[in-house]
């Protein structure tokens, strides 16, 4: 059970193996025209491998704020992110680079797929940057996500969904320990969105990695083992 | 392969897939760089080769170290010489004339080994032969450039090829110049040795009519032809300069085109020292290519323009210039210099901007407006103060330099100008047309000011 502040105890568990991602006392607040806006106001919360974590929210109260500091894309104000027990806080550029190249798979709204590079390429980039390139498993993920026959197209050969698929790919055949995922169906239509979720859980969990995942949908929230909700920059629950 | 060079060989591999996705952008990026670079090294290669010819013509006989005398009517009489050698005069003597020999016009230079200054000789190493025989007997033997010797044919005397004789000129000994110019008991002046005998009588006593040149300060072809040269450095930094707007435009164009990839790249664990690192190792391959591309185009160019030029030089100059193209490693190497610095020049912006783009994208299009705005008005600004040094320059520039100075300001003015006059351009069509919405006739309050 993912541990979410405010609302359980951090739950037992063994302790050698380190938690895919913990977040504790994070604080964060921008400097706009309006004056200081507080985003994050102490949030903090754990989530062991295979597990997954639904985070919703209205419009403009921090969820991708909350993702691009834990994927080490943003600075925090105060608190600190671990994952797999490594420190993203206070890593240089560098050392941050390298906790999300092994440890983290990023899958966006727009997809960001690399126009450029076939969709085999795209699929095993991220793994190949990690030097943990694994063809079998790749194709084995391929043919789970539906994509094998689309591997020599480019990603705007693509439909949105079939491009979401291949960037579930990219980031899973990487095998990183935390998947975050920032309102992933957000640019698909409600049958396609369902479909690529559904992989996306399962191949998620098959992977053996945690998974946090921002939506607007409290029908798609509903399918992950926990969820929370972002107020006033705290996390309670929905 | 070591994780850090593996992942920056991926990291290459995605980013030169944009350009095999984008082969006009492509071309138009290695055209620039290559038409830049041939334009240039192809103008370094006449002016070197020009160059080498004048400092050939200027060592020749040693020109430059010898002192010689002279009669100021023209011709010094062979039996002045005669009489300075018995006075013990260390003199040698020199016919120098125009001549048709074999249909062509050449200048005949008549020399006597025998008396010939040291350094007169090493500058004519054939001299120094065993086949002096062969140099003063008939039918007589004469040295020449190779590409002289070639066209040239000369029954009067067997021509040898030596590349220390300056183009255009034929060196025979003395009696054979002096009969085939029919000159026979003149001369046109003679070699003074640097080291005279103690004790000889004063000139003024043995030959009275003639007088002392020092070494030569006259035959300065270089000094000569200085603004010819300067010409066409002018004429092909311009053509460089042009090149690398063209090569600007491409890699700036490919650098927005990815701007997103970038952050992707980045987002998925390319750290940003690699990222830039591997740009400009693009940049290095895409200006090595394009380079090497342009010093072939350039030595073309070179070649077959140098016969035009050389004849130009010959015809205002009487500069004694081959025809003929030589090839010069360290001009190869500069060029390929001059292509890498100038890739370098031209993607300076995009690596400092790729330095300093964010890893995520804005959320507020504001923030990225307001930024770009500035860069705009920091362009505006550069250009206005090219285009006033330009017009100083017109006012109060004197001579070439500051005619092509005056020139790269205008170009360089007018480069930094188009984005921010059509950023206004755009902005003035983008403003909603005026309207009711004011109400009354008072004027629309002032939008509030960009905050930073
Ligand atoms: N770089 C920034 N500068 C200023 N304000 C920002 C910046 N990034 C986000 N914000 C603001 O922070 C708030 C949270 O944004 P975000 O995390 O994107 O919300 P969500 O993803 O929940 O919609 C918003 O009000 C947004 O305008
Ligand atoms: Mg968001």
């Amino acid at each position: 059970m993912a541990y979410i502040s405010g609302m359980s105890a951090q739950p037992a568990h063994d302790d050698t193996a380190a938690p895919a991602l913990r977040v504790q006392g994070l604080r964060k607040s921008f400097t706009t025209s309006e004056g200081p806006l507080t985003v994050l106001d102490g949030v903090s919360l754990q989530l062991e491998r295979g597990e997954s974590l639904a985070l919703t929210g209205e419009s403009g109260s921090g969820k991708s704020t909350l993702l691009h500091i834990c994927a080490g894309l943003e600075p925090a104000d105060g608190g600190t992110v671990e994952i797999d027990g490594r420190a993203m806080s206070g890593a240089s550029d560098a050392g941050r680079a390298a906790l999300r190249r092994g440890g983290v798979g990023l899958v966006f709204q727009q997809f960001n797929l690399i126009p450029s590079l076939t969709v085999a390429a795209n699929l095993s980039f991220q793994a190949r940057l990690a030097g943990r390139h694994d063809p079998d498993f790749t194709a084995d993920l391929a043919a789970r996500l539906g994509i094998e026959a689309l591997m020599r197209r480019y990603p705007e050969q693509l439909s949105g969904g079939q491009q979401q698929r291949v960037a579930v790919g990219r980031c899973l055949a990487a095998r990183p320990a935390l998947v975050l995922a920032d309102e992933p169906t957000g640019n698909l239509d409600e049958a396609t969105g369902d479909t690529v979720l559904d992989l996306l859980l399962d191949t998620t969990s098959e992977a053996g990695a945690a998974l946090l995942l921002v939506t607007h949908s409290p029908r798609l929230a509903a399918r992950c083992g926990a969820r929370a909700h972002l107020r006033a920059g705290r996390l309670d629950a929905p | 392969m070591s994780p850090a060079t593996s992942m920056a060989a991926v990291t290459l591999g995605a980013l030169l897939s944009h350009w095999r996705r984008n082969l006009l952008q492509l071309a138009m990026l290695l055209m620039g760089l290559a038409l830049a670079t041939a334009l240039w090294s192809g103008v370094q290669a006449l002016n070197a080769e020009a160059r080498s010819a004048y400092a050939r013509a200027a060592g020749f006989l040693g020109a430059a170290e010898l002192s010689r005398l002279e009669h100021p009517q023209g011709w010094v009489a062979q039996a002045d010489y005669v009489a300075l050698r018995r006075a013990g005069w260390l003199v040698s003597p020199v016919l120098e004339g125009r001549a048709d020999l074999g249909g062509r016009r050449v200048t005949l230079t008549g020399i006597e080994p025998l008396t010939a200054p040291p350094a007169s000789v090493a500058a004519a190493p054939a001299l120094d032969g065993p086949d002096l025989a062969g140099f003063f007997g008939p039918p007589g033997q004469g040295f020449a450039h190779p590409e002289t010797a070639r066209t040239l044919e000369a029954p009067q005397i067997t021509l040898t090829a030596d590349e220390a004789v300056p183009v255009g000129t034929v060196l025979v000994d003395i009696g054979v110049a002096q009969r085939l110019l029919g000159a026979e008991g003149r001369l046109s002046h003679l070699l003074l040795h640097p080291d005279q005998p103690r004790g000889v009588p004063p000139l003024e006593t043995v030959a009275p009519g003639l007088r002392l040149i020092p070494p030569d300060a006259s035959a300065d072809l270089a000094a000569l032809t200085d603004s010819f040269h300067l010409n066409l450095t002018a004429f092909g930094l311009l053509a460089f300069a042009v090149g690398l707007f063209i090569v600007h435009a491409a890699i700036g164009l490919a650098f927005e085109q990815r701007r997103a990839v970038f952050r992707t790249l980045r987002a998925l664990g390319v750290p940003l020292r690699t990222l830039t690192g591997v740009l400009a190792a693009e940049l290095m391959v895409l200006a090595l290519v394009a380079g090497a591309a342009g010093l072939v185009l350039g030595y073309g160019v070179a070649a077959l323009l140098l016969p035009d030029v050389a004849a130009s030089l010959r015809g205002l100059y009487g500069a004694p210039v081959p025809g003929e193209l030589g090839f010069d490693p360290v001009w190869a190497g500069a060029g390929l210099a001059m292509a890498l610095g100038g890739a370098l020049v031209a993607g300076g912006r995009s690596l400092w901007a790729l330095w300093h783009l964010p890893p995520l994208a804005p959320a507020q299009p504001r923030a990225w407006a307001v930024a770009s705005a500035r860069s705009l008005r920091r362009q505006a600004v550069a250009a206005g103060g090219l285009g006033v040094t330009a017009g100083a320059l017109a006012l109060w520039g004197q001579g070439l330099l500051a005619g092509f100075a005056l020139l790269a300001a205008l170009l360089l003015a007018a480069a930094l100008a188009v984005p921010p006059v059509l950023a206004g351009v755009l902005a003035l069509g983008a403003r909603p047309p005026p309207g009711p919405r004011g109400g009354g006739g008072g004027a629309a309050p002032p939008p509030p000011p960009p905050r930073r």
